[in-house]
């Protein structure tokens, strides 16, 4: 038991921070299942793609030897590029493959997004070739910032960052939502589609900035967890879109704060269940701890139950 | 009831037109397939064999072919699914111009094929595969380039032993076949000489966070670090993981990790001073590898570990392919005969290479190497003694 | 009643020599293939339609998003695996193993659905999901402490399989077990989707709360449809780890959910000929693409979105060949064309003479101080409601009385907070919906919720669920029970259908119930309240978007229920004059309470009525 204890504050600490990732990817599921009640399965291809775009960005500093720029500027160029990309990909998707299925069954729109998700990874491998790309991170973050110690505690300064990052995220999206007009226009959408629509609310576009924005979230995760974790390849979509929406569920989808929530759940479960379990079972522990979950709460730790309407 | 009919008489129309056609003319083409998982979890290192086996067939090809026919290199896609493994190697086995295949690279699909290419008498070379059965079903058509998990095993545990001096053993893997059977191998060969305080866990590959297992590694405080995983890249986020978490324990990686892109420049100098093995020498100290490694590179970027192996298999099948064709004609077992009668060939690997009856390479040897700097630095070899 | 025997006959006669047809194909197509690979070609894609088939099920008839399908086919692989290998040294005879790897898939899939069943949708796809990766991780992992699945290396080299003696190892022979396997399969499919069971399956795919409304048990249909799906899946996966001589954790990945569902999408859900049509073509086509890799990936994708926004109901589904043939009622007996409202006035005639029901003073349906809140509000609060026999009465109340919410509480939908409801004396309180039903209370919906996707026929059809019995085996085996049932079931259908004249039978029989109109629409709600057999009929607002004479019609109608055929009606409606018309007596809700009740007349005149409609007047 003694093993245990020691190395719980550290496990503690890991499951926080891989927590941060998780609620960052879950965010922009939640988003976009705020608003149209569909997982958006490409979600996870999308923040993949984000994750290569702000690689390439990296990569072409690095070779024209820019890198003497600030690193705070380049982490920035780097973000506001995977933003971008991601973000109009995100709204083509909807366009292409959402939008025409906006009143088919749930299972159309599923296997759409699974058709999309399909397509973007191979699309990606074919062009991108299999190879991991590392970022080199070496010369962004000095040396002497790179792994912080407080007592028996390790950390580096990149996990500390995606924390601060996702808070940052979460309290600029509540604002938005909360109290503008374009937030507004959201929630009604969200309440209803059809009703909004009557209201003079131009639903597609709001649900056009709902992608965009779910998505340029995913761009700007990817380059965080890029940052974090030095890779990334045209497989990493699926492991992060799993845990993403697992996250996301767990927190009651639809529920931005749930998503942080069922981030940090999710990370600090697995964390655990690595200590006192063979490691391998991290995501049997996960998984179990999500149905448990769903299945005394099926509509999330904070997602509000909503009844049907007859 | 008429339809009912029609559709019966179509449908079978349709199954006797729909094969394949036969063709006997050995020489109007010879074929050779490509077995691999190139789409899904592993199509990174299965793409890099492809490519190399293709620039194999392109250099014979480019000098005539063999008996100035063309020699067609054909991708079996499997993508890492037994079932669709089998398909392929039906499909390979239909294929009256099919004289060997390269691959399957993944174990557990070279043992659920094994039987078909067997059956049929079809010459398969693998670069990657290492499951020690593999090699022991009593089939003669399996050869491997590459080296067995237990002769490898036995080698590193030797090396943790001996020349590494530990005490305490961290053992991580990844699970898949061939890392899971590489542990089991190495542990076994640690127990049989004495090495008893072993820790093993397992990482998913991909899944790119190792902090809470290497967490678990650090408490149990080992003196080597045995790192088992498939992929390069893999293997730097765990040595730089390990470091940033402040593991002492010597690093030692897993033949993947050969591979100065992406472990020792990925791994922004947390590699310096990790181990690793591999079946072969370094191949950017070879100079007969030289024109190989370039025209790689030029073509598909930086090499892993995986390219060698498939462009020194693709040219020894080639080659027993060509001694068949010698008379004229060919047959799948004069292609495994000559394939048996290959005696210290000599290619791009810096090993002699000759196969000992059940197929395997003759004399297993493991060549272990350090980082220095941004070289991966010769060691020493062990063979199992 | 020679028509309904005339044509199930001819249905029967017709589907019998289909099978015969295929059964004459698949016994030759072993002996015409060109070669050893072709000829796996050929079985495996028996297997992908055993597969398909069984999938269908689950999501094709019940509409339910099960993402760990692919995982009962591992654990009737796995349990081949187990039963006849050196694994545990363990060789049971085939004939044992596997029915044995049937049921162990079965039992999982019942235990899934028993855990899952209160989820809906994406919640329950999610879940599924975890699932299938916890199978998935146990087949990789269980290689330690002890090892029983073999880990990443999985088990190989099974025993050969013997059938009386009969040896099953030549690619031939495996096709003859294969496709005879996925035979019974598609024979199956068929017979259940055509039964009281597939029914309920689609009723609770198109609209779960009507389902269960309608009397079906929705709770337990779910069971049976995972446990059936699973059971397929099941023996499918036994044949296959024979077949394959081997088993590992990426036979049963994630990709090949995927590829089955495509296969199941691509045919269309529900349509058994299409999934299997489906599940051949998705087996022979990659076969063309192999050498092409990412390629081959990247058009799955692209044909994926593409079937799902230009032919969302699966490519096989819109080839006529491939669709069900409709049958035409008024067409059957003498082979001619009949004209529908031929039928529709002579029943008119016939019927509107006589009135052989009165209200009586029995009271049915008792309601004691029944309330409900939704958090703090109180939508009915502390209501004392009596229903007599056969009487027809009405509930009138301003916008958010708690007119709907009544009706909700009464038929299950809903629990009461407070409060007891009694029918005929026994307490039905907390029942659910469908056990309301079968007492003998049913109900149609204000915001009409019929089954939109399937046929007139088959909605009024679903009513009779509740007052059927046939239990899957005598459906697969069709035994005379469920022939006589199936009958029946016909008999009363037609009979209701035909009470509402030429607006629901001749060609409407067979139209699908979301293209008809409005007003029809309710009609179809009502017949379907009927056919469930209850003496109760609860209308919600029966005559809202009819127009004028539509509501004369329904109103008159609504009078033959009791008049004719002893219907007791409970009723919501905002038209008064309807109101006026057919009420015995008329209770008027507001704010959640009751303000009075008596005859139409009486109640107009209240004062408190006429303030709760018009509000107070101010001076």
């Amino acid at each position: 038991m003694d093993m245990f204890l020691e190395q719980l504050p550290q496990q503690l600490v890991n499951g926080i921070t891989l927590g941060g990732v998780y609620a960052l990817i879950a965010i922009g599921y939640s988003m976009v299942y705020g608003i149209l009640s569909m997982l958006n399965f490409a979600h996870g291809e999308v923040y993949m793609i984000g994750g290569f775009t702000g690689w390439w960005v990296l990569h072409l500093l690095y070779r024209e030897n820019a890198l003497a720029m600030n690193a705070v500027a380049v982490i920035a160029l780097m973000v506001v590029f995977a933003m971008a990309v991601s973000g109009i990909l995100g709204v083509l998707i909807e366009r292409v493959a959402y939008r025409p299925l906006r009143h088919a069954p749930r299972i159309n729109l599923l296997l759409s997004a699974l058709g999309v998700s399909i397509f973007l990874q191979n699309f990606v491998l074919t062009f991108q070739g299999a190879k991991v790309r590392s970022f080199p991170v070496a010369a962004l973050v000095p040396e002497s910032l790179r792994v912080i110690q407080l007592g028996p505690v390790v950390f580096s300064f990149m996990r500390v960052l995606v924390i601060v990052v996702c808070f940052c995220l979460m309290a600029g999206l509540s604002i938005m939502i909360k109290s503008t007009k374009l937030g507004k226009a959201m929630r009604a959408t969200a309440q209803d589609v059809e009703t909004a629509a009557f209201m003079g609310v131009d639903v597609d576009r709001i649900i056009m900035v709902v992608f965009f924005i779910g998505s340029a979230l995913g761009g700007a995760a990817s380059v965080l967890v890029g940052l974090l974790f030095t890779q990334v390849d045209y497989y990493a979509g699926f492991a992060a879109g799993l845990k993403g929406f697992t996250a996301a569920v767990l927190g009651g989808i639809g529920n931005l704060y749930g998503a942080m929530l069922g981030g940090f759940v999710l990370g600090l479960s697995e964390a655990l269940a690595v200590t006192f379990f063979p490691a391998a079972y991290k995501d049997v522990v996960a998984f179990v701890i999500l149905i448990a979950v769903l299945i005394l709460r099926p509509w999330g730790l904070m997602g509000e139950k909503s009844p049907e309407k007859v | 009831m008429k339809r009912a009919i029609l559709l019966a008489v179509s449908i079978s129309a349709l199954l006797v037109a729909g094969g394949p056609a036969a063709a006997a003319d050995a020489a109007k083409g010879i074929h050779v397939g490509n077995a691999g998982s190139f789409t899904g979890d592993a199509a990174s290192p299965c793409m890099e064999i492809f490519h190399s086996a293709q620039l194999a067939v392109d250099e014979w090809n480019a000098t005539g072919g063999i008996q100035g026919v063309q020699i067609e290199h054909i991708m079996g896609d499997d993508a890492l699914d037994p079932a669709q493994g089998l398909n392929v190697a039906q499909r390979f086995v239909a294929d009256e111009r099919m004289y060997g295949v390269i691959g399957p690279p993944v174990s557990h699909i070279a043992q659920a094929t094994l039987k078909t290419y067997g059956r049929a008498g079809l010459a398969c070379i693998t670069t990657a595969a290492s499951k020690p059965e593999l090699t022991e079903s009593g089939f003669n058509h399996f050869f491997r380039v590459n080296a067995r998990n237990d002769a490898h095993g036995y080698n590193c545990a030797l090396f943790i032993q001996d020349t590494l001096q530990a005490k305490r053993v961290a053992v991580l893997n990844e699970k898949v076949a061939y890392c899971d059977n590489m542990a089991t191998q190495t542990i076994k060969g640690l127990k049989a000489l004495g090495v008893t305080d072993i820790f093993q866990d397992t990482i998913v590959a991909g899944a790119k966070d190792f902090y809470p297992v290497l967490t678990k590694v650090k408490n149990f405080n080992p003196d080597v670090l045995f790192f088992i995983a498939t992929a390069a890249p893999d293997q730097a986020i765990g040595v730089r993981q390990a470091r940033e978490l402040g593991i002492k324990a010597i690093f030692l990686g897993s033949e993947g990790a050969r591979d100065k892109k992406d472990f020792i420049e990925a791994a922004e100098g947390a590699a310096e001073g990790a181990y690793l093995y591999h079946f072969s020498p370094d191949i950017y100290a070879i100079d007969a590898a030289g024109g190989y490694v370039s025209a790689y590179e030029a073509k598909h970027g930086p090499l892993s570990g995986f390219g060698p192996a498939a462009y020194e298999a693709m040219n020894i099948l080639l080659s027993a392919i060509d001694a068949a064709a010698a008379d004229g004609d060919i047959t799948r077992a004069e292609v495994v005969q000559h394939l048996h009668d290959i005696q210290g060939y000599s290619g791009i690997l810096g090993i002699p290479i000759t196969f000992d009856a059940k197929g395997d390479l003759e004399g297993g040897a493991t060549y272990f190497f350090q980082v220095k700097g941004s070289e991966f630095v010769f060691q020493t070899v062990l063979t199992g003694k | 009643m020679n028509t309904t025997a005339l044509s199930r006959d001819s249905v029967r006669h017709r589907n019998l020599m289909w099978l015969i047809a295929g059964c004459v194909v698949l016994a030759a197509a072993p002996h015409v293939m060109p070669n050893a690979y072709w000829m796996r070609i050929f079985c495996i894609s028996g297997v992908y339609v055993m597969l398909a088939l069984g999938l269908n099920v689950v999501a094709g008839f019940a509409g339910l998003l099960d993402l760990a399908y692919v995982a009962f086919f591992g654990v009737g692989g796995y349990t081949f695996a187990l039963l006849s290998s050196e694994q545990f040294g363990i060789h049971l005879p085939f004939l044992l193993v596997l029915p044995a790897a049937a049921l162990v898939s079965m039992v999982c899939g019942f235990a899934l659905g028993a855990t899952s069943v209160r989820l809906k949708g994406d919640y329950l796809a999610i879940v599924t999901l975890a699932f299938a990766q916890i199978f998935k991780l146990l087949l990789l992992n269980l290689d330690r402490p002890v090892n029983i699945t073999g880990g990443v290396n999985g088990i190989y080299n099974f025993d050969m399989i013997r059938i009386f003696g009969l040896k099953i190892f030549t690619p031939a022979a495996y096709a003859y077990l294969i496709w005879g396997a996925a035979l019974l399969a598609i024979v199956g499919s068929v017979r259940i989707k055509s039964s009281r069971y597939g029914r309920g399956w689609q009723a609770i795919r198109e609209d779960e709360l009507a389902a269960a409304a309608t009397g079906v048990n929705t709770a337990w249909m779910k069971l049976t449809a995972f446990a059936g799906g699973a059971m397929v899946a099941g023996a499918a996966g036994a044949i296959f780890a024979s077949f394959q001589d081997s088993v590992f954790p990426n036979n049963f990945d994630f990709q090949q959910l995927v590829m089955v569902y495509c296969m199941v999408i691509l045919g269309g859900m529900g349509n058994v000929p299409g999934v299997v049509a489906g599940a051949v073509l998705l087996t022979i086509l990659p076969e063309f693409l192999r050498e092409y890799g990412a390629y081959r990936m990247m058009s799955y994708g692209v044909i994926l979105v593409m079937l799902m926004v230009l032919r969302p109901k699966g490519l096989l589904s819109s080839i006529p060949f491939l669709q069900k043939s409709r049958t035409r009622p008024d067409k059957e007996t003498t082979g001619r064309l009949q004209a529908s409202t031929d039928l529709y006035y002579r029943k008119q005639r016939r019927e509107k003479s006589t009135s052989t029901y009165q209200k009586g003073d029995k009271p049915l349906l008792v309601l004691e101080g029944v309330s409900r809140r939704f958090g703090g509000i109180t939508a009915i609060s502390g209501l004392d409601l009596t229903l007599f026999e056969r009487e027809i009465l009405s509930v009138i109340g301003p916008n958010g009385a708690g007119k709907t919410t009544l009706f909700n509480l009464i038929s299950g939908i809903i629990p009461p907070s407070q409060g007891r409801i009694l029918l005929n004396g026994a307490d039905i309180t907390g029942h659910r919906p469908d056990q309301v039903v079968r007492a003998g209370v049913a109900r149609t919906f204000q915001n009409l919720r019929l089954f939109n996707g399937m046929s007139v026929r088959d909605n009024t059809r679903v009513g009779r669920f509740c007052r059927t019995r046939s239990g899957p085996l005598s459906i697969l085996f069709n035994l005379p029970r469920h022939r006589k049932e199936e009958r029946e079931t016909m008999e009363r259908t037609r009979e209701i259908l035909h009470l509402f004249g030429a607006r629901l039978t001749g060609y409407r029989f067979d139209q699908d119930a979301g293209s008809l109109s409005y007003a029809n629409r309710r009609r179809v709600e009502i017949a379907r309240a009927m056919a469930t057999g209850a003496k109760i009929l609860l209308l919600d607002e029966p005559a809202a978007g009819m127009n004028p004479q539509e509501t004369d019609e329904i109103t008159e109608f609504i009078l033959t229920l009791r008049d004719r055929y002893g219907y007791t009606i409970l009723l919501i409606e905002h038209k008064l004059g309807l109101v006026r018309t057919i009420s015995d007596r008329v209770v008027v809700l507001d704010s959640g309470g009751k303000i009075t009740e008596g005859h139409y007349r009486d109640v107009a005149k209240n004062p408190q009525v006429i303030e709760a409609y018009l509000g107070t007047r101010h001076q």
